[in-house]
């Protein structure tokens, strides 16, 4: 059995206990300072969100830490999770101070085990030390009950109370009407994890130093999770961090963001992943072998089957993505189809309820607008 | 927290607990769950219907492997037709001796170390169709051999 670290000074929270003389204001004017961004892949600004939550009137708040990690192409909150857990509870606890909160979760996806043990690890030891005595609330370590769309910040909230996780509509947001209809913070776990960090180092040293993690996968030498500062290009992260291709076979693309991301192609290599643009940070590289067709199929086929199934556009949007793409991968050409295709794809981007319809059609733009020939 | 809110929070742990003792979800157990939290039946069935793969068939040996974009990329297909052929799976994805249990999955957040599947708890990464079969054997091996 492995000995827990001693907890005796808080030694092991710097952060946590500097945050603990810090007014809530202040916490949140250092994470706005900093140009903290969701890291899950929407990027909002961190900071205006806490803020929304901090101001708003209510006895009860929540915040919730975002494990649900299911974009293909993603595995960083995978490492987080499991190598630093008591970073991800610092910012966590950091977070609740900030907006006043009495509960917090940590929503889990179901199949990491080892990240969940981890967490309760640090949990159990947590709560040996005491914590409770300074005021600090409950961390509910919540297994997420599975699938993509449990990662969406409105359906995890549907899922909690047993419900299906379908997304809401919003206005009003879970800032305002969140789990249980409170006011509800729900932040990415790199998110989180970089809070500490903030409030140790302070806004100004932060932004100097910031580094985004990013998720390489695919056809590259060396597959991993690679830190390297916003605007980092992909060619850098491709050919430098990575290695290159894995094989002799030509870089020909790389889907940037997971597969609800942006295609870049050979041309496109010099290109700055900044805020806005590297989304969740995962990257797929596909080198020349690669049959587009299968790839676009192989997305399609994902989106329609993690639709939730709520709203009409995506409902019945990705499953005829799914059916015509499976024709077009057999051998059929694509033509009228393909056209067809594209236009519902605007339809779903502009009609759809959640981000799931409205981004699952990108990579199938893309490549059909710069790899044309191939369909 | 509202008290029907609290209710519904343990429906989930509810379906689980039940899936697990008895192997299946039958009209009956819905019900007495449903009326053990106080909520109405269709309210249990809204919720078991939509998370299936907290109902996946029972094995000995629950075999979930990645079929996502990267994983994909590696040899994920012929591991699956390698599991499938070996274990002898059936149509509906349980093996026909009742030990073996292989569904497809979307991503499982192991794509730096793809084809990755896990089978029960533990996960398995870099695979080929060789290295497949040689982890199940394995596992089954040290199984009997405690």
């Amino acid at each position: 059995m492995t000995l827990m670290p001693s907890l005796e000074n808080n030694a092991k929270y710097p952060a946590l206990e500097k945050a603990l003389t810090m007014e809530p204001e202040k916490i949140i004017s250092e994470i706005t300072a900093s140009g903290l961004c969701g890291m899950g892949g929407a990027g909002f600004p961190t900071g205006r969100k806490w803020s929304v939550v901090q101001s708003a009137q209510s006895d009860e708040k929540y915040v919730i830490c975002n494990a649900e990690e299911g974009e293909p192409g993603a595995f960083k909150d995978r490492y987080i999770v499991e190598k630093s857990p008591d970073k991800v509870i610092e910012g966590l606890l950091i977070a609740t101070r900030a907006v006043g909160a009495k509960r917090a979760y940590i929503y889990v996806r179901r199949e990491y085990i080892e990240g969940y043990r981890a967490l309760k690890r640090v949990l159990r030891a947590l709560q040996i030390d005491r914590v409770h005595k300074r005021g600090i609330p409950e961390i509910v370590l919540w297994k997420s009950p599975g699938g993509y769309i449990c990662g969406e910040e409105s359906a995890l909230l549907e899922s909690i109370p047993g419900r299906r996780a379908e997304p809401r509509t919003r206005p009003p947001y879970p800032t305002e009407r969140g789990l249980f209809g409170k006011p509800t913070l729900v932040n990415n776990v790199e998110t989180l994890a970089n809070v500490p960090l903030i409030i140790s180092l302070g806004a100004a040293r932060f932004r100097k130093s910031f580094r985004k993690l990013f998720c390489i996968s695919g056809d590259v030498k060396r597959r991993g999770v690679y830190e390297a500062r916003p605007g980092v290009t992909l060619r850098k992260l491709v050919f430098g961090h990575a290695e290159g291709m894995r094989t002799s076979k030509e870089f020909k693309l790389a889907i940037v963001g997971g597969v609800s991301g942006r295609a870049y192609s050979r041309d496109e290599l010099d290109l700055k992943l900044d805020y806005g643009v590297f989304g969740n940070g995962a990257v797929i590289v596909l080198d020349k072998s690669r049959n587009l067709r299968k790839t676009v199929y192989n997305i399609a086929e994902f989106f329609a089957e993690e639709c939730c199934g709520k709203c009409a556009p995506c409902r019945q949007g990705t499953a005829k993505f799914e059916a015509i793409l499976k024709k077009i991968k057999a051998g059929k050409n694509g033509g009228r189809d393909l056209e067809r295709l594209k236009i519902l794809s605007k339809v779903m981007k502009d009609t759809s309820l959640c981000g799931l319809g409205q981004t699952a059609t990108n990579v199938f733009d893309d490549l059909t607008e710069k790899f044309g020939h191939e369909f | 927290m509202k008290k029907i809110e609290k209710r519904r929070s343990d429906m989930i742990t509810e379906l689980i607990r039940t899936y697990s003792r008895k192997g299946e979800l039958t009209s009956a157990s819905k019900n007495s769950i449903a009326e053990k939290l106080g909520l109405p039946v269709t309210a249990v069935e809204q919720t078991a219907t939509f998370y299936p793969n907290l109902f996946s068939p029972r094995a000995k040996y629950r075999i979930i492997l990645c079929k996502s974009l990267s994983c994909s990329m590696g040899k994920s297909t012929a591991v699956y037709k390698a599991l499938k052929k070996e274990l002898h799976i059936k149509k509906n994805g349980v093996s026909s001796d009742g030990k073996y249990s292989l569904t497809l999955v979307n991503c499982l957040g192991l794509c730096d170390e793809g084809p990755a599947m896990m089978v029960n708890d533990r996960t398995y990464t870099g695979l080929y169709p060789t290295k497949a079969l040689i982890i199940l054997l394995k596992r089954e091996i040290n199984k009997n051999s405690l």
